[in-house]
C-alpha cells in the first residue's frame, strides 16, 4: 500500500497557506490527490471527463512560478472539481446528455474565470443528472455516480459528481449548481457542506441553464472555511449576466467565528418537520437544534401553509423553463447531430431531440411544452408563479422577525439505486424542503447534522437575502460543536 | 385539467417540442405524465385570482450594457462544434 | 372590387442600423459584407451557457420611435421569448415582446398621419416590440421551397430590430405604400435607421377581402413590392372569390424576382409560441424622467418638416410632401437652398427632375446627391437665371449629369449647352427656317397658332440652345416684315 501524502486530508484553506509558504509542495499535493482518483474513482465515478495529470501538473508550475513572484491567489494551487454544467474553455462540456457528448464550449464561465484568476486549477468535469433533472445522479447518461458512505446508495443530485469528488478527496474542493436542492441534497447524502446562494450573488455566466429564475451556483466543500473561501472567490458582480447583483469584493472568511455574530432568532417550520420525513433525519434535526440552543440562540416554531404548494410551483417553474432553455439543441450549431440533405429541419430536430435527450429530460421538456401552450399557460404556470409571490411574501414577512429557518436538508436519507426513480413524484419529494430557496432566491446552505447509521443526515438554514456571511457563521458554529468536518466517507476510507 | 385524450395531448405535446416518443417509451411517459398532471392539479384547489404572480426573484434593477462594440469568435471557434460546414457556412436542412 | 373591402395591416420589422453593436452582445451590428459566422459571439450563436445583456442605446431608440408614433409607453421594458423552431434561430426562441400576462410590450396604442388622394389619414399603431434578428439563410441547390438543404450564416443574428405593427386601418396596396414611406422618413428623421441598407427594412403584411380569410404575406423588403405584392393578391383572391373558390387562411411568401406570392407549407398544428417573460431578462423599469429626456432631444419630424417647408420656403404642399418622404432628399433639398437660395426653383427641380431621374435610373438618392451636389445644382440655378441656359437645357442636363457623372460646367461647355441669345445668329437661322417651310409660313401668317411649328423648328436646328422667348418674338416680328409688305 502506498503511504499517501498527509496534504490529502487537509482542508482548501489550510492548503493554500502551506503553498504560499512552500510551493513546492503544490506537486506534492497534485500527484497525491491523482492517487486518490486513482483508486476510489472506480469505485464512485465522479468525473465524466478528467484532465490528464501532466496537463495539471503543468499548470501547477505555472502556479507555483506566480507564487514566488509574490501572487497571492486565494485559491493558488487547489484543484477544483466542476460540475458539467458550468461551461470550460477547450474541455469538454456534456451535461451529462448525449446531446452534447463532444461539446466543447470555446468559452469560459465567469466563475472558471475568477477561480483560474486566483490560481485555481480545474481538475476535471463531474458526473451529475442530465441537464441537471434529478436529484440523485442517476439519469446521468454515462454512469451512475456512487455514494462513498454507502456504494449501494445514491449521492444524491444532481452536482452528485461534485458532491463525490469532495467527499471522496478527489478534489479540494468543487462547483455545483443548485436549482431545486441540486447542491445541498447531494451534500446532505455525502456529508459534506454546500451552499446555493442568494439568487444574483454568483454569475450564471457559463452555466448551462435548465430553470434559469431558480439557480445558483455554488460552492461544496468538506468544511465551512473551505466553503467560505471558494464563494469568496466566485461571488460578486458580473456584467455578463443581466440578474447579477452589484455587490463586489466579498468575504466570507470575516464570519468564521466561534461565537454568534448576532442574537440569531432561529426559527422551524411546523410544516416541514411533521409529516413524511424520517425518524433518524428528525432526531438528527432535534440534536442540532439543541446544539444552537446551547449557544444561547433563540428557537421558534413558525407555520407557513401555503408551503405544501411549493413543490409542484416549483415543478411547473423548472419545467416551463426548462423546456424553453433546452429548445437550442439541435445538433446543427454543436452536439449529436444528424445528416442534414434532403430533410427538412422538423425532421432533423426530431430525431437528434429524440436520440439525444434521456427519458427524464423529453419527460420535463414536454410537461414544460405543456404548462406554457395556449390553453394552460394560466392553469399551471401562471398560477405556479402566483404561488411564488404567496411564499416570496410569506418568507419576506417571516425575515422580519427571525433571522434564519432551519429545516432538514431531505426528508429522507439516501435512497437506494433505484429507489426513487420507480415513481417520479418519489424523486420529486426529495426536495421538498429545498426548493423552497430556489422559488424564493433566498441563501440556503446544507451541513452535517449527525451521521445515523454510517449514514450522514443534513441540515439546511435558509436567510435572507445576501445573508451567506451569516450562514456561513451558524455552520462554523454548529461545525466546530458537532466536529463534523473533513468526515471520510466509510468505503472509501481505506483509500485516503 | 386535460381538455384532451392523454394519448392526443402527447402527441400534439411531442410535435411542439420535436421530441418523438418510441413505443418502449410510451407506456412509461404515459403513466409518469399522468401522475405529474395529477400532481400538477393540486394547486387548482386555491383560488388566486387576486394575486399577482411572481416569475423573477430579483429586486435590483437588471444590468444593461452601454454600446460598445467587444470581442466576437474567431471562425474557428464558431465552427469547431459544428459538423457539417461549407464554405464557412453551418449546413442546415431543408426550411420548406 | 371596392376599396372598403379590403383591409390591410403592416407588421414593419427595422434593424436600428445606427447602433454600434447587437441587441443582447458587444457583437458589431455592421454585419454587412463579412464572411459568413465572423461576427458572432458566445451569445448571438445561442452556445449553451451564454446570456443576453440588453443594449441600453437599443432601449432609447425604441422609446425615440414611440414618442415619434405617439403611442402609449409601458413603464417597464419586459422581454418575452417566443418559441418556434428554424435553423436561422440560433436559441429556437427569439427574444421579443408580447402583450399578455406577465409581458407588455414597449409602446403601443400609436398613429401615423399618412397623406392618401389629397387628404389625409390616420393609421393607428397596434404595438412596437424589441426584438433580435435571426441569422440568415442561403439556399444553395435552389430556392427556398426546392433547395435541398440549407447554408446558415448567423453574422445578423442578434441584431436589434423594432417590429411596428399597424392595426388594419389600410385599404388599398397604394395606402400601405403610402404608410411605409412615412415610417421610413421617420426612422430616418430620428436618425435610427439607414433604410437604404439590404434588409434594413423588412415587411409582413396582411391582407383579407371581404368573404375571404386573412393572409400573410412575409418577406416583402420595400414599399414599392409591398404594393406590387398587396396588388397581386388582391388580384389572386377575388378571382378566387368570384369563382366560388375558398381563400384558405394562410401564410405566402413574397417572391421578389417572379414577383408572385407563394404558399409555405402548412403546419399540422396551430402554431403556439408559448410566450413567457425572459428570466434572463428582468424588467427594466422605463422612468417619466427618461422618457422626458428623450422627448426633449426628439430631432424635428416629417409633418414639422414639411410645415416648416411651407411656410419658410412658400412651397406648395405637394412638393413639401415629396421632399420630406425620404430625409436625404428633404437634406438635400435644404442644403442647396442655404447655398443660392431660390427654393421654389430647387423644389420644383430637387422634385420634378432630380428625383424622377434617380428613381428611373434605380440609383440610391444618398448616391445621387453626391454626384449632382448642391454646389452643381446651385450652378445650373445659377446659369438659369442668368440666361447662359434654358429651363428646358436645365432638364436635359440633368439626367446626364447622374448618368455620367460628369460636372456641370463641363457638360454645358463641352456639349455646347450655352443659350443663344444673339440676335444676328438667331436670326441667320430664322431665316433658313422661314426658306424651308413655305407652307407653314403661310399658316402662321393666317394663325398666329401655328407660330409654335416654327419656334420648335429652330429650337430643332440649334439642338433646344435657342432662347424661346427670344426666337418666338423674333419670328412674329420676320412673319410682320413679310405679311406687312405690299
Ligand atoms: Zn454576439
Amino acid at each position: 500500500m502506498i503511504i499517501l501524502s498527509k496534504l490529502i486530508r487537509k482542508g482548501a484553506t489550510e492548503l493554500v497557506e502551506l503553498f504560499k509558504s512552500d510551493p513546492r509542495l503544490i506537486e506534492e499535493y497534485i500527484v497525491s490527490v491523482y492517487e486518490v482518483i486513482d483508486r476510489v474513482e472506480d469505485l464512485v465515478r465522479s468525473y465524466i471527463t478528467l484532465r490528464p495529470l501532466n496537463e495539471v501538473l503543468a499548470d501547477g508550475a505555472k502556479v507555483r512560478e506566480t507564487l514566488t513572484n509574490g501572487f497571492k491567489g486565494r485559491l493558488a494551487g487547489l484543484l477544483v472539481a466542476v460540475k458539467d454544467v458550468i461551461v470550460t474553455k477547450n474541455l469538454r462540456t456534456t451535461c451529462a446528455s448525449k446531446i452534447l457528448y463532444d461539446f466543447i464550449p470555446p468559452y469560459n464561465a465567469t466563475v472558471i474565470e475568477r477561480i483560474i484568476g486566483e490560481g485555481g486549477i480545474v481538475v476535471g468535469k463531474t458526473n451529475m443528472d442530465e441537464f441537471a433533472m434529478g436529484s440523485t445522479t442517476e439519469n446521468s447518461a454515462f454512469f451512475k455516480t456512487r455514494n462513498p458512505w454507502d456504494l449501494d446508495r445514491v449521492p444524491g443530485g444532481s452536482s452528485g459528481g461534485s458532491a463525490v469528488a469532495v467527499a471522496a478527496y478527489e478534489a479540494s474542493i468543487a462547483l455545483g449548481s443548485d436549482t431545486g436542492g441540486s447542491i445541498r441534497v447531494p451534500a446532505a447524502y455525502t456529508g459534506i457542506v454546500g451552499i446555493k446562494p442568494t439568487y444574483g450573488l454568483v454569475s450564471r455566466y457559463g452555466l448551462i441553464s435548465y430553470g434559469t429564475s431558480l439557480e445558483q451556483i455554488g460552492p461544496m466543500a468538506r468544511n465551512v472555511s473551505d466553503l467560505a473561501l471558494l464563494l469568496s472567490v466566485i461571488a460578486g458582480y458580473d456584467p455578463h449576466d443581466s440578474t447579477s447583483l452589484k455587490v463586489r469584493d466579498l468575504n466570507y472568511m470575516e464570519f468564521l467565528k466561534p461565537t454568534p455574530m448576532k442574537k440569531y432568532r432561529i426559527a422551524i417550520i411546523r410544516e416541514c418537520v411533521s409529516e413524511g420525513v424520517d425518524n433518524t433525519v428528525l432526531t438528527a434535526f432535534n440534536r442540532s437544534l439543541r446544539r444552537f440552543e446551547e449557544e444561547g440562540l433563540e428557537v421558534l416554531e413558525v407555520s407557513i401553509p401555503i408551503i405544501k404548494y411549493a413543490l409542484p410551483a416549483y415543478y411547473i417553474i423548472a419545467m416551463a423553463e426548462a423546456s424553453s432553455n433546452l429548445a437550442r439543441y439541435d445538433g446543427i450549431r454543436y452536439g449529436y447531430h444528424v445528416s442534414v440533405e434532403g430533410r427538412t429541419w422538423d425532421e432533423v430536430y426530431t430525431e437528434v431531440r429524440s436520440e439525444g435527450f434521456g427519458l427524464e429530460v423529453k419527460k420535463r421538456i414536454l410537461l414544460g411544452t405543456f404548462v406554457l401552450s395556449a390553453g394552460y399557460y394560466d392553469q399551471y404556470y401562471l398560477k405556479a408563479s402566483k404561488i411564488r409571490k404567496l411564499l416570496y411574501d410569506e418568507f419576506m414577512k417571516l425575515f422580519k422577525e427571525v433571522d434564519v429557518v432551519v429545516t432538514p436538508t431531505t426528508p429522507t436519507t439516501p435512497p437506494r439505486f433505484g429507489e426513487a426513480l420507480t415513481d417520479p413524484l418519489k424523486l420529486y419529494l426529495l426536495d421538498t424542503y429545498t426548493v423552497v430557496a430556489n422559488l424564493t432566491g433566498l441563501p440556503a446552505i446544507s451541513i452535517p447534522s449527525d451521521i445515523v447509521n454510517d449514514v450522514p443526515v443534513g441540515l439546511q438554514l435558509i436567510g435572507p437575502r445576501l445573508s451567506e456571511g451569516y450562514l456561513i457563521n451558524l455552520a462554523y458554529i454548529h461545525e466546530l460543536k458537532s466536529g463534523l468536518k473533513d468526515l471520510v466517507p466509510t468505503a472509501v476510507s481505506g483509500y485516503v | 385539467m386535460l381538455k384532451e385524450d392523454l394519448k392526443v395531448w402527447l402527441e400534439r405535446i411531442s410535435k411542439l417540442s420535436l421530441i418523438r416518443i418510441s413505443s418502449e417509451e410510451e407506456e412509461i411517459i404515459l403513466n409518469d405524465m399522468k401522475k405529474i398532471i395529477e400532481f400538477f392539479n393540486t394547486i387548482n384547489s386555491l383560488d388566486l385570482s387576486n394575486v399577482e404572480p411572481l416569475f423573477m426573484v430579483l429586486k435590483d434593477e437588471p444590468v444593461v450594457r452601454d454600446d460598445e462594440v467587444g470581442e466576437s469568435l474567431s471562425v474557428d471557434e464558431v465552427l469547431k462544434n459544428v459538423k457539417e460546414v461549407e464554405g464557412g457556412f453551418i449546413k442546415g436542412p431543408k426550411t420548406a | 372590387m371596392s376599396n372598403l373591402d379590403i383591409k390591410i395591416g403592416l407588421e414593419v420589422h427595422t434593424q436600428i442600423t445606427s447602433l454600434k453593436t447587437k441587441l443582447f452582445c458587444s457583437c458589431p451590428s455592421d454585419y454587412r459584407g463579412k464572411p459568413p459566422n465572423t461576427n458572432v459571439c458566445p451569445v448571438c450563436l445561442g452556445l449553451p451557457g451564454a446570456l443576453p445583456v440588453v443594449n441600453i442605446e437599443a432601449i432609447r431608440a425604441a422609446l425615440m420611435v414611440a414618442l415619434a408614433l405617439k403611442c402609449e409607453i409601458s413603464d417597464v421594458l419586459v422581454f418575452t421569448r417566443k418559441h418556434y423552431f428554424y435553423p436561422d434561430l440560433p436559441k429556437n426562441y427569439q427574444i421579443s415582446q408580447y402583450d399578455g400576462p406577465g409581458s407588455i410590450p414597449i409602446a403601443k396604442n400609436g398613429y401615423i398621419v399618412i397623406g392618401v388622394d389629397g387628404g389625409l389619414k390616420k393609421v393607428r399603431i397596434r404595438r412596437i416590440n424589441i426584438e433580435e434578428d435571426p441569422g440568415k439563410i442561403v439556399y444553395p441547390t435552389g430556392s427556398l421551397l426546392t433547395s435541398k438543404y440549407t447554408l446558415i450564416d448567423y453574422n445578423r443574428s442578434g441584431i436589434a430590430l423594432l417590429e411596428i405593427v399597424s392595426e388594419p386601418d389600410l385599404r388599398s396596396p397604394k395606402e400601405a405604400r403610402a404608410f411605409i414611406d412615412k415610417l421610413r422618413s421617420i426612422l430616418e428623421h430620428l436618425g435610427l435607421v439607414n433604410t437604404e441598407l439590404e434588409g434594413a427594412l423588412r415587411v409582413d403584411a396582411n391582407i383579407s377581402l371581404a368573404g375571404g380569410s386573412r393572409v400573410e404575406i412575409k418577406n416583402i423588403s420595400s414599399a414599392k413590392d409591398v404594393e406590387r405584392a398587396l396588388t397581386y393578391e388582391i388580384i389572386r383572391q377575388s378571382k378566387a372569390l368570384e369563382t366560388g373558390e375558398k381563400v384558405r387562411r394562410e401564410t405566402r411568401h413574397w417572391d421578389a424576382i417572379r414577383k408572385v406570392t407563394v404558399p409555405l407549407r402548412v403546419k399540422e398544428f396551430e402554431e403556439d409560441y408559448r410566450y413567457f417573460p425572459d428570466p434572463d431578462l428582468p424588467p427594466v423599469k422605463i422612468s417619466l424622467k427618461l422618457i422626458e429626456e428623450i422627448y426633449q432631444k426628439l430631432p424635428e419630424l416629417p409633418d414639422q418638416r414639411i410645415e416648416r417647408f411651407i411656410k419658410t420656403y412658400g412651397l406648395s404642399d405637394y412638393l413639401a410632401t415629396v421632399l420630406v418622404s425620404e430625409k436625404v432628399l428633404a437634406d438635400y433639398f435644404e442644403e442647396c437652398v442655404k447655398y443660392c437660395g431660390n427654393p421654389e426653383i430647387i423644389g420644383n427641380i430637387v422634385v420634378n427632375d432630380f428625383k424622377r431621374w434617380v428613381d428611373e435610373m434605380d440609383i440610391e438618392v444618398s448616391k445621387a446627391v453626391k454626384i449632382l451636389t448642391p454646389n452643381q445644382l446651385c450652378q445650373l440655378v445659377y446659369m438659369l437665371n442668368n440666361n447662359i441656359i434654358n429651363i428646358k437645357i436645365l432638364k436635359e442636363i440633368i439626367p446626364k449629369v447622374l448618368k455620367y457623372n460628369k460636372d456641370v460646367n463641363t457638360i454645358v461647355y463641352e456639349e455646347n449647352y450655352i443659350d443663344i441669345s444673339n440676335e444676328e445668329v438667331l436670326m441667320r437661322i430664322i431665316d433658313e427656317v422661314i426658306k424651308e417651310n413655305p407652307k407653314a409660313v403661310k399658316d402662321a401668317l393666317i394663325n398666329p397658332k401655328a407660330v409654335n411649328y416654327l419656334v420648335g423648328q429652330v429650337m430643332k436646328k440649334t439642338r433646344g440652345r435657342a432662347n424661346p422667348e427670344l426666337t418666338n418674338k423674333l419670328i412674329i416680328k420676320k412673319l410682320k416684315e413679310l405679311s406687312g409688305t405690299p
